[in-house]
């Protein structure tokens, strides 16, 4: 018995001394996430409290379901300093993000008012706005218009991720967007910028149309060992949409079709597009004869290591500081990026568009018997200081407030990020929000996924997909 | 001679009532726990589900057969079934050739500390499913995984075992049989270790050879535990989830949605409560039919012997 613990103690210090000698050193003069450096003071935070905040919240009881990992991470580690700055309770319920939906449904449904609060992702505000579940904020947001900066939050952010038909439902959170990130070392490379402008007659810059996506992904793919052009996100779950997303809706706006949201507009109008459909799906097949094998089992672990440790050359992948952090990108250095390129449209002019992925908002549900206070919560959450706390502690809640993108602060953590980040969330498309949402990216994950495996082509995809959606919207 | 008679009465009550008390406990569990959730759901499915504040389960309107009529005509509920089956097939028969292989092995006399090994063949079963499935995903990875390590030692192109269509169900069917094997091991170990010695001495004195002997005494000997094996792991792969879920999560395409991924998908993703619980009747009818598919038979062989 002790022969057996000495051998599993040795064990475990080599699995322990592996770890340590794995984990990339933080170099000396560099600001990442949670350093206290580029943390908002206690006294910052505690400002940021809105005043009503601290009347009304006395003796009350507030419970909160947060969607688990970095979402609950802000709220939970301050919860003590704000019930004891506002004598509010707080309980906070913290769900794994594949059951939220389920959990929030179960409990609008059961008609308890258990819960004052809801994280949710945008996609979910017309299918529990329309059902009476939570509650329409405008009047919140004008009772207590003194105490909130309604024109810092970014306007494309408003509408994407928190308004619905024109109005308020929901306080933001996490304001990720997409944007496309490239490697700057192989673009500054003097013979690959060589090479490739004798290959492909142009310059190798920052990609600015979907096509030099591809001639660099081309490019880039074999370059060096292991390397490939591009690689996203494509594993059978919604996001992959919005990433298909950004090259069909791009399709729509350089072929010059009209659209608001390209797939299903808020008045329940399906905006499909067979001719954009079909040759934005043939296009992005095409992408993925640059990707490493496997691409359509890549999840979002696999694209942050796929991008940060130098196996895709560009990627298109939420705004994160993730690649900017030594402890967690090979390439930190490297990592740069730019708004999503789009097509030429037939004046040759390029006017992207990219698409609000994994956002978050805060809504209150139409049952809670605290409203006022739960939406001061929210509002405290979504101060410009809680935004600075929120993505500079490394939780992945990111900001969606103009100012917070000029703090020093964040310009320090996100560096070369902040610039095309900042533009995207103001271009941004939101996820579609009719109360049919969920039903409808299901039916569009499986076509497309069914096209990018080999099992049909993309008119077919195509033409399942608009059938589906018309039962579906018809129900 | 009144109180005679009420007491003899109150008596006999008390004999007939005792059997219902001591079976009132199971009753009211299998009421509560089995047969309640079960009419829930039959009525469920005769629903439309909808959401609506206000709106309670009882007050949603019914939707008739339609749920099933949806369910038959759904092209990808029937792939799923058809994915479902074919994991059934290839995993059980697998699983049981294999089991029975090692379960031989360990019976021999000539196997010491036959508990060592026992021990080490179950410890994939005392794994959580969703850990097993995020383990395999790991180690099937086409670039760090160690599945892959081995096969690039070999010589060969490393295999991209989830991404693609031609590998994924095998995949998914590997993780099954790693899991479940040990399970089929210890069974007809069981069974093996009841036989007795006596018929099959008395078969090979006979002049019955080493297999005549396996086929003929051991395996009707062990006509118990073979059911149970092959009933209990028809009806667990029928209701494969968990490894699906952390291992493809049901891609690429459609290539690996089993039945019950799909239910869930449709109940809990889409949020089609009504359709959800018409897929689980569905389901369940074919589980149903599946177990008394292999009694009937099963109770054949027993009345021919």
């Amino acid at each position: 018995m002790k022969r057996i613990m000495i051998v599993l103690g040795v064990l475990a210090a080599l699995v322990l001394f592996a770890g340590i000698a794995v984990a990339q050193e933080v170099p000396k003069g560099v600001k990442v996430a949670g350093s206290p450096e580029v943390m908002p003071t206690q006294a910052e935070i505690i400002k940021a409290i809105p005043p009503s905040l601290k009347s009304l919240g006395k003796g009350k009881t507030i419970r909160i379901m947060f969607q688990g990992g970095g979402d609950s991470a802000p709220p939970l580690e301050l919860k003590e300093l704000i019930e004891k700055e506002t004598g509010l309770k707080l309980t906070i319920d913290v769900i794994p993000p594949e059951n939220l939906h389920e959990k929030q449904l179960t409990f609008l449904l059961s008609g308890s008012a258990e819960y004052d609060l809801l994280e949710l992702y945008p996609t979910w505000i017309g299918e529990y706005a329309e059902a009476d579940y939570i509650e329409n904020l405008d009047n919140l947001y004008k009772k207590y218009g003194k105490e909130i900066d309604v024109t810092d939050f970014i306007e494309g952010a408003q509408v994407g991720f928190d308004k619905y038909k024109g109005s308020w439902y929901a306080i933001p959170y996490d304001g990720d967007v997409n944007i496309f990130y490239y490697r700057k070392d192989l673009f500054a490379d003097a013979k690959n910028a060589a090479d490739f402008k004798a290959k492909y007659k142009y310059a190798l810059a920052a990609p600015k149309t979907w096509e030099e996506v591809r001639d660099m992904a081309e490019f880039f793919t074999g370059r060096q060992p292991g390397l490939y052009g591009f690689g996203t996100l494509a594993l059978k779950t919604w996001w992959a949409v919005d990433y298909w997303a950004n090259v069909y809706r791009n399709r729509l706006a350089a072929d010059g079709v009209k659209f608001v949201n390209g797939l299903v507009n808020d008045n329940g109008e399906i905006e499909l597009n067979k001719d954009a459909f079909v040759k934005a799906n043939d296009f992005y097949m095409g992408m993925m004869k640059f990707s490493p094998p496997g691409i359509l089992s890549w999840g979002y672990p696999e694209t942050k290591e796929g991008f940060g440790n130098g196996v895709v050359a560009m990627t298109m992948q939420w705004a994160t500081s993730v690649f900017r952090d030594p402890r967690q990108a090979k390439y930190w250095d490297q990592c740069v990026a730019t708004t999503m390129p789009g097509f030429k449209r037939k004046d040759g002019s390029v006017k992207p568009v990219t698409s609000f992925a994994v956002g978050k908002a805060l809504v209150v549900p139409t049952v809670s018997k605290n409203k006022d206070v739960a939406f001061l919560y929210a509002q405290f959450l979504a101060s410009k200081t809680m935004q600075i706390y929120a993505t500079n502690s490394g939780s992945g809640v990111d900001p969606n407030r103009s100012s917070v993108w000029k703090d020093q602060r964040v310009k320090d953590v996100w560096g070369p990020l902040v610039a095309p980040t900042d533009k995207s969330l103001q271009i941004g498309i939101g996820d579609i929000k009719v109360p049919q949402a969920s039903k409808l990216y299901e039916s569009l994950l499986n076509e497309l996924h069914q096209s990018w495996s080999g099992q049909q082509s993309s008119a077919q995809a195509y033409d399942r997909v608009l059938k589906e959606w018309d039962k579906i919207m018809k129900e | 001679m009144g109180r005679t008679e009420t007491a003899k009465r109150s008596g006999h009550l008390r004999k007939r009532a005792t059997p219902y008390a001591y079976m009132a406990p199971t009753m009211i569990w299998l009421l509560f726990f089995i047969i309640y959730p079960l009419l829930f759901a039959l009525v469920m499915a005769f629903k439309k589900f909808k959401l609506q504040k206000g709106l309670t389960f009882w007050k949603m309107p019914w939707a008739g057969v339609q749920n099933f009529v949806d369910a038959f005509t759904d092209p990808y509920f029937l792939l799923s079934i058809e994915k479902t089956v074919i994991i059934l097939l290839v995993t059980v028969s697998i699983e049981f050739v294999l089991g029975f292989f090692i379960a031989w092995l360990l019976n021999k006399k000539e196997i010491k500390a036959d508990y060592v090994w026992i021990a080490l063949i179950l410890s994939p079963m005392m794994l959580p499913l969703i850990a097993s499935g995020n383990l395999w995903r790991m180690l099937l990875d086409l670039r760090w995984g160690a599945v892959n390590a081995v096969v690039m030692f070999l010589g060969f192109q490393p295999i991209d075992f989830l991404g693609t269509i031609k590998w994924s169900l095998p995949a998914v069917m590997l993780v099954e049989i790693w899991q479940w094997t040990p399970f089929v091991i210890i069974t007809l170990l069981a069974g093996l270790r009841s036989v007795p010695d006596e018929p099959k001495e008395a078969a090979l004195v006979d002049g019955a050879s080493k297999w005549q002997t396996f086929i003929h005494v051991i395996v009707p000997h062990m006509r118990g535990q073979i059911l149970i094996v092959l009933l209990i792991r028809s009806m667990d792969v029928f209701k494969t989830f968990d490894i699906v879920y952390a291992l493809t999560f049901g891609g690429p395409g459609q290539s690996t949605t089993v039945a019950t991924f799909y239910l869930y998908r449709q109940a809990f993703t889409q949020f089609k409560m009504g359709y959800g619980a018409a897929l689980s009747w569905i389901i369940f009818i074919i589980i149903y039919l599946i177990t008394f598919l292999f009694l009937k038979v099963f109770r054949a062989q027993e009345s021919a012997v």
